[in-house]
């Protein structure tokens, strides 16, 4: 853990060195969620609301989606280009360390950058808990919390398993986008408004819909249901023990790609 | 204008060589594109009146995504942005050419080369979709004619707009930053967030006093029939115009860049 944080510190020294190029990248990154969200701030304006889904309401899911994914891409970038270090043999370099090769990998990126966006989510959720039309308890600021841990959860285990990918292959990573980046949009909105085939790949093979539409019809009390749909974001961590799995395979039988 | 022409042949050749990438550009931009009908159909299962009609909005939306390539700002030529990085540039200057036109050739060329291996597949899915998701043929015959005159001459703006972007670069260290920022607040203008015609007054405004929106938007509407004939004809004037006046400044803004480059490190 001290590791961790020493080299993320030094990512961050890294960064800040060149100032006027670091905050032209806070500003972009920031930017960039901004104007998405007045994107759809401006549809659901001029439309009342997306299938009965209020302004706060849908910045709830917005605000949960966007962190969960710009937490995962800050700490996890060295996940993300993983492919790289395959690539170019640094990983043999890693593997010759006496220390855990998950942290290293971890370690070796850091992006402050992205603290635009991450300023962008924490706002837009501050917003939308404090205008949205739920009766808050003891209950429900936990499984609110429970929505925002699943949501980094998930990001973060979409992650690994796009990294263990590169064991077996390097190319056409872009699919792997699909799931993460594509999962943000998708889970920025409740996943019900989607077609039925639609909604159901992202509930039940990859749960964005137990983070985002489950515990939120409890929240807002929407059609009755039982008090447990407030928990299933829970169901993320079977997700990750799948993606961690799979990226100790991967590591197990790595073979060094040459020279 | 032969040794140009020449550059762009060869560019092509070379970017269809990543015909793996491609298939998973096309399988990307396919995803994001049925996912954004999606949401519009929930949003329009409302039925209230909206300033373009179901069909022009799939069309628009599909034609976005099969030709994305043509028309994205944050499109980087890796090559002329590493070259400026890295100093590599100075050797640029060793030919007997005009830096600006060599490097437009090159951005064309791997525009057109990206888009020729990605756009064909979108459309011929988006014909079969059902009914409801379907990209439709063009609103006339003379509508398809001006959306593929507009999309040409839009394209030579947006590169005319990415050499401006690239001659400041000289006068700067953090050409990442600048770059995503034109990127992204392009794009909005350009209509690339939420179509032009859902904006409220002000802003709609705003995109149409600047450049951006002769690039996609204007195309696009004309192919579905949300802008008429006659306005896109005149609309041929202002891509011209503007054409010439940011391939004008970026030509002087290059030629005093240069006069005065310093290569850091060697």
């Amino acid at each position: 853990m001290l590791l961790y944080l020493k080299s993320m510190l030094m990512h961050i020294k890294c960064d800040i060195e060149y100032k006027v190029s670091f905050i032209l990248t806070v500003i972009a990154s920031a930017l960039s969620s901004l104007l998405a969200i007045i994107g759809s701030l401006i549809l659901l304006k001029s439309f009342g609301s997306i299938d009965g889904y209020t302004v706060s309401e849908i910045l709830l899911t917005t605000g949960i989606a966007l962190f969960g994914h710009v937490t995962t891409e800050m700490f996890g970038r060295g996940l993300d280009h993983f492919h790289k270090q395959v690539k170019n043999g640094l990983l043999d370099r890693l593997l010759t360390r006496p220390r855990n090769i998950t942290l290293q990998v971890l370690c070796s990126e850091f992006e402050i950058g992205k603290i635009g966006r991450l300023v962008d989510a924490i706002v837009i959720l501050l917003y939308a808990i404090f205008t949205v039309n739920v009766d808050w308890n003891f209950y429900k600021v936990f499984v609110l919390l429970l929505m925002i841990c699943g949501s980094i959860i998930l990001f973060f285990s979409i992650l690994l398993l796009k990294a263990s990918f590169s064991f077996w292959t390097i190319e056409g990573m872009e699919f792997m986008n699909i799931i993460s980046d594509g999962g943000r949009e998708v889970s920025s909105y409740p996943i019900s408004i989607y077609e039925k085939w639609f909604a159901n790949i992202f509930t039940y093979i990859i749960p964005f819909g137990c983070v985002n539409y489950f515990p939120l019809l409890y929240l807002l009390d929407k059609g009755n249901v039982p008090i447990w749909y407030g928990l299933t974001p829970i169901v993320t961590i079977i997700f990750m023990l799948i993606s961690s799995g799979v990226w100790k395979i991967g590591l197990k039988q790595y073979a060094s790609t040459g020279s | 204008m032969k040794a140009y022409l020449s550059f762009v042949k060869l560019r092509i050749a070379v970017g269809l060589q990543y015909r793996f990438a491609a298939i998973a550009g096309v399988a990307t931009q396919f995803f994001w594109g049925a996912m954004m009908l999606m949401m519009y159909n929930a949003y329009y299962r409302a039925g209230i009146d909206t300033p373009m009609a179901w069909h022009e909005l799939v069309s628009y939306i599909w034609l976005g995504q099969a030709f994305l390539m043509l028309t994205r700002f944050s499109f980087v030529d890796s090559e002329i942005h590493d070259s400026i990085v890295t100093g590599q540039v100075s050797y640029e200057f060793v030919r007997p050419l005009n830096i600006y036109y060599y490097w437009y050739s090159k951005l064309l060329a791997s525009k057109v080369a990206s888009t020729l291996l990605r756009f064909a597949p979108i459309i011929i899915i988006s014909i079969f979709l059902p009914s409801h998701y379907r990209l439709m043929a063009p609103a006339s015959i003379e509508a398809f004619i001006l959306f593929l005159v507009t999309l040409f001459l839009g394209l030579f703006l947006s590169l005319g707009l990415t050499m401006l972007i690239y001659s400041l670069m000289f006068f700067t260290t953090s050409s990442r930053g600048i770059f995503s920022i034109y990127g992204v607040v392009a794009d909005f203008f350009a209509g690339g967030v939420i179509p032009i015609p859902f904006m409220p007054g002000v802003l709609k405004t705003i995109c149409y006093a600047l450049p951006f929106r002769l690039i996609m938007d204007l195309p696009f509407r004309i192919y579905v029939g949300n802008i008429s004939i006659a306005e896109g004809i005149e609309s041929i004037v202002i891509q011209l115009v503007w054409t010439l006046i940011v391939i004008l400044a970026g030509n002087i803004i290059m030629k005093n860049a240069t006069k005065k480059l310093v290569v850091q490190g060697g």
